[in-house]
């Protein structure tokens, strides 16, 4: 699978709440870590609570990457092939994999892709956990690339790629990404083209996994009731022969500084209410602003006493709103959505924001900052509630700065912001010129064809 | 048994130490006292947890009130007598409080999770949410919530599988309540005025027709009596349990939702299913890992694995009607590519009515008995799966099975025969409803060509 899974944290429904700020000062759990010689690192968090443990590895390529290497250029690879990890090995043969470890209890099992990396994941009963290990460890240097099975995974993914495209809002995320990122591979879909996706060969699928599936370029994160000593001896026993890979490291083209508002409208089948889908270009987690952007989001989208929500929502001008912000390796967006309410239009709603957004550069803002600092914390620590969530933060954010700890001062840095580093962040991100927006009509109140205005 | 995920978020954050999570015993109790049925379990963490079950829901809709029960649930959350809408939510944002509603067709469930420590004032709040609504107050906020739902309503027909869903039912149910959705119709709320409202509160909302589940740190005996002591003016009733009406299909009928454009076609195959906390369940819970629970079962490796013609396919007996007591529906959906639409539908089908014939093999058994007992420790590793399952027992009558030995125990009793009869005795292939969203002119002959099928019709899915 391919997910759009990305760093939300904003994003809150119902009534919300929690936690104090000051908690963000609270202890980490017991993390250990280390590394083989061939480059495959490792995270442990022992945890004794549950007879259940999380396995998670990480593998630093996504569809990015592959839009980067000469040898492939293209998206959708990297996901198709995720599936294809699930199809057999010399020693396993296909559909093994997946029945072993059902027959053996495992929980969650899966996989996804995204622009920077892909990783699988499964929990399991904590007496299992060499066995995950042999199965795991084999599938990352044994895999057999099956051209008969290609071709039916294929379809598997074709199937997947129609249902996003059923579906108005993974349209508009994509046409969001596409018109946003004129220069940066960002612009394109992780799970690619219909045409890309019918047109990959076994040698390319054999030269990516050849590639970019090496012990040099994967993390494992383990999250549960391991014991670190046994845990390091099996690593060293069934990962410790892996020959590490020279991995393409190519740096992407740094997008442009936008300087006009892009506008983009379409067409669906399937959307009754306009839609609108934004984003802002936002900087990169590291970035010192992406701490008081957070701040922003939340103060605009979380919870029932979000501005935007008051903005929009309960005057009855949209619904369904919400908004998150992007933590990929390289910039991404701040995104905010809504439905646009019968009898209302897209202008009205744009105007309330920048409306809105500019009133909170000037006013007062402290009191709403705490209420979206505690959303955001609360969020961000429900998002990692268990010990499966908890590797899947860490593993996300290891993509993003090469290191899975820096999950941990999130909370510090969000509570570290203060009303001026909003009012800048505001000022610097969340203009017009900076804002591409995707405007969802339902087909028969569309233009004859859409338009697109572009700086 | 443990708990965890609570105490990680501590470790993390609040005022534990560096260790992490911290587990109690949960020997979770139901105490019924003043009209009320509680269940309180007890578990070391900084978050505490509330489900308010009530046994209303759109069946209960009056006339054509469609969206009554929906919007009085999503009332309760704009006020009180002595706060306005705002005030509650900075009240509760204040004491780190979240709260949110959700209605069915049968019953309505209030969710709500807390910080520990303020576990007193927050219920001092919920009680008067649940005594002394703002609706009783002030109608405008009854008027804004109504077109704020209606336009969520609308946004519900956007989602190909609702609609797939909706048309099932409405085929299944037609005639009852069920007929029209849970969250209400467009036209419905409408209608509604500020006084169905409160009448629906005050004939609903007593404390009798309501199950109330909390998870905290406290000893249960002092939950007892924290409610006793705070939760007096919730109306006193009688207790209204809402059964679902048995579905009225007989024959294999087929409908389809008319969208041009599809590049998938969302299918739901269902025919009637069995009640959560019936006898058999447990053998038909088995079969069904082996045939569509899992990502191993029949379903997903024949129409994914082997054939490649859809992204998923899976099969159960809470899709579209839920946990409930009495019997629901049993459901496949799948969404095959459109263009694999003639052979993935069909043979889902096939595979439904071969399945009820046949059952599974000998080594299909212990393959889903393997995996069902190793898997158990997930079935109740946090605080919300936890009470969710003491909940469901007294809800639906399924036993709260806490013990993993006494889990694998009842999975050992039962044999591949008694399964097979169970299979064969309780699911019938005869009565069925094939519903998917697509070209209709595509997918009507398609359909029509299903052995067994009687009627393809075209149905509409209104807002």
């Amino acid at each position: 699978m391919f997910t759009h899974s990305r760093f939300a944290l904003g994003i809150l429904g119902g009534i919300a709440l929690v936690t104090s700020a000051s908690a963000a000062t609270g202890s980490k759990p017991n993390i250990q870590k280390f590394a083989l010689p061939n480059g495959l690192r490792v995270f442990v968090i022992e945890d004794h609570s549950s007879k259940t443990f999380s396995y998670q590895t990480w593998f630093q390529v996504g569809s990015k990457d592959e839009k980067l290497d000469p040898a492939l250029n293209r998206t959708g690879l990297a996901h198709l092939f995720e599936h294809m990890m699930f199809r057999g090995t010399a020693k396993h043969a296909d559909g093994e994999f997946d029945k072993i470890l059902t027959q053996n209890g495992v929980n969650g099992e899966n996989a996804t892709t995204w622009n920077d990396r892909t990783n699988y994941f499964q929990g399991m009963p904590s007496d299992k956990l060499e066995l995950v290990m042999e199965l795991e460890s084999d599938r990352m240097v044994n895999l057999q690339i099956d051209q008969k099975l290609l071709d039916t995974e294929r379809g598997a993914v074709l199937g997947e790629l129609h249902t996003g495209l059923d579906e108005p809002s993974t349209v508009m995320s994509m046409k969001l990404y596409e018109t946003a990122f004129t220069t940066h591979p960002y612009h394109f879909s992780t799970i690619g083209t219909e045409a890309e996706v019918q047109s990959f060969t076994k040698a390319e699928a054999d030269y990516f996994y050849k590639t970019y599936y090496a012990p040099n370029n994967a993390v494992i994160i383990i999250a549960g009731d391991v014991d670190f000593f046994k845990l390091k001896k099996l690593v060293t026993k069934y990962y410790g022969n892996m020959v590490s890979q020279t991995i393409p490291r190519i740096q992407p083209p740094v997008e442009p500084q936008q300087t006009a508002e892009r506008y983009l409208e379409l067409q669906h089948a399937q959307i009754v209410q306009t839609k609108i889908m934004m984003g802002y270009h936002s900087p990169s987690i590291l970035h010192a602003d992406w701490p008081a952007l957070n701040v922003a989001l939340s103060m605009l989208t979380s919870g029932q006493g979000a501005l935007l929500r008051k903005e929009w929502v309960e005057t009855n001008l949209g619904s369904d709103m919400g908004g998150g912000l992007d933590s990929f390796t390289d910039p991404g967006l701040l995104e905010l959505a809504v439905s646009v309410a019968e009898g209302h239009t897209v202008d009205e709603l744009k105007s309330s924001l920048d409306s809105l957004l500019s009133g909170m550069t000037e006013a007062s803002i402290e009191k709403e900052m705490d209420r979206a600092k505690n959303l955001f914390l609360l969020q961000f620590y429900q998002g990692a509630a268990d010990i499966s969530s908890l590797a899947f933060a860490m593993g996300e954010v290891m993509v993003a700065t090469g290191n899975p700890m820096d999950y941990f001062d999130i909370a510090t840095r969000v509570d570290a912001v203060k009303a001026a580093d909003v009012h800048r962040v505001i000022k610097t991100y969340l203009i017009p010129e900076n804002r591409t927006m995707i405007v969802g009509l339902p087909q028969a109140a569309a233009a004859p064809a859409p338009t697109q205005a572009s700086n | 048994m443990k708990l965890f995920h609570v105490g990680l978020v501590a470790s993390l954050v609040m005022t534990f130490g560096g260790s992490v999570g911290y587990s109690l015993e949960v020997k979770g109790s139901v105490k019924q006292f003043n009209g009320w049925t509680l269940v309180s379990q007890q578990s070391v963490g900084d978050l505490a947890y509330f489900e308010v079950v009530i046994r209303t829901g759109s069946l209960s809709d009056p006339g054509d009130l469609h969206g009554l029960a929906n919007l009085t649930a999503h009332a309760l959350l704009r006020g009180t007598q002595k706060y306005t809408y705002n005030q509650l939510t900075q009240a509760l944002e204040k004491m780190g409080a979240q709260i949110s509603v959700s209605v069915d067709y049968n019953s309505t469930t209030l969710s709500a999770v807390v910080l520990s420590k303020n576990l007193d004032s927050f219920m001092d709040l919920l009680s008067a949410i649940l005594s002394d609504p703002g609706f009783f107050y002030e109608d405008s906020e009854v008027d804004r919530l109504k077109a704020i739902l209606t336009s969520e309503i609308k946004n519900d027909t956007e989602d190909p599988r609702y609609l797939a869903g909706r048309a099932l039912v409405q085929t299944m149910y037609k005639g009852t309540g069920m007929e029209f959705p849970s969250r209400g119709t467009v036209a419905g709320l409408a209608k509604i005025k500020a006084s169905d409202v409160r009448d629906f509160f005050k004939t609903y909302y007593s404390r009798q027709n309501m199950v109330v589940g909390v998870n905290s740190s406290k000893y249960e005996r002092d939950i007892t009596t924290m409610w006793e002591q705070r939760f007096n003016n919730v109306l006193a009733g009688v207790s209204k349990p809402l059964a679902l009406p048995a579905s009225v299909v007989k024959g294999r009928k087929a409908v389809i939702v008319d969208r041009q454009n599809m590049t998938t076609t969302p299918t739901y195959v269902s025919i009637p299913g069995v009640g959560d906390g019936d006898k058999d369940m447990l053998p038909l819970e088995v079969a069904n890992f082996v045939f569509g629970a899992d990502f191993t079962s029949r379903l997903v490796k024949v129409l994914r694995a082997d054939k490649g013609w859809t992204y998923g396919a899976y099969s159960s007996f809470e899709y579209l009607t839920g946990q409930k007591a009495d019997p629901g529906l049993f459901s496949i959906y799948t969404f095959p590519s459109a263009q694999f639409a003639s052979l993935a539908v069909p043979k889902a089908v096939e595979l439904l009515v071969e399945y009820q014939k046949n059952a599974i093999s000998q080594d299909e058994l212990t393959y889903a008995r393997d995996a069902m007992k190793n898997s158990y420790p997930f079935q109740n590793d946090t605080s919300t799966k936890k009470l969710g399952l003491a909940m469901r027992e007294v809800l639906t009558g399924r036993k709260y099975i806490e013990d993993s030995y006494e889990y694998s125990r009842l999975l050992n009793a039962l044999t591949l025969t008694g399964i097979n009869q169970t299979v064969a005795n309780r699911l019938n292939t005869d009565n069925m409803v094939i519903a998917v969203v697509g070209d209709a002119k595509v997918l009507q002959p398609i359909l029509a060509a299903i052995p067994g099928v009687t009627s393809v019709e075209v149905v509409d899915v209104q807002p």
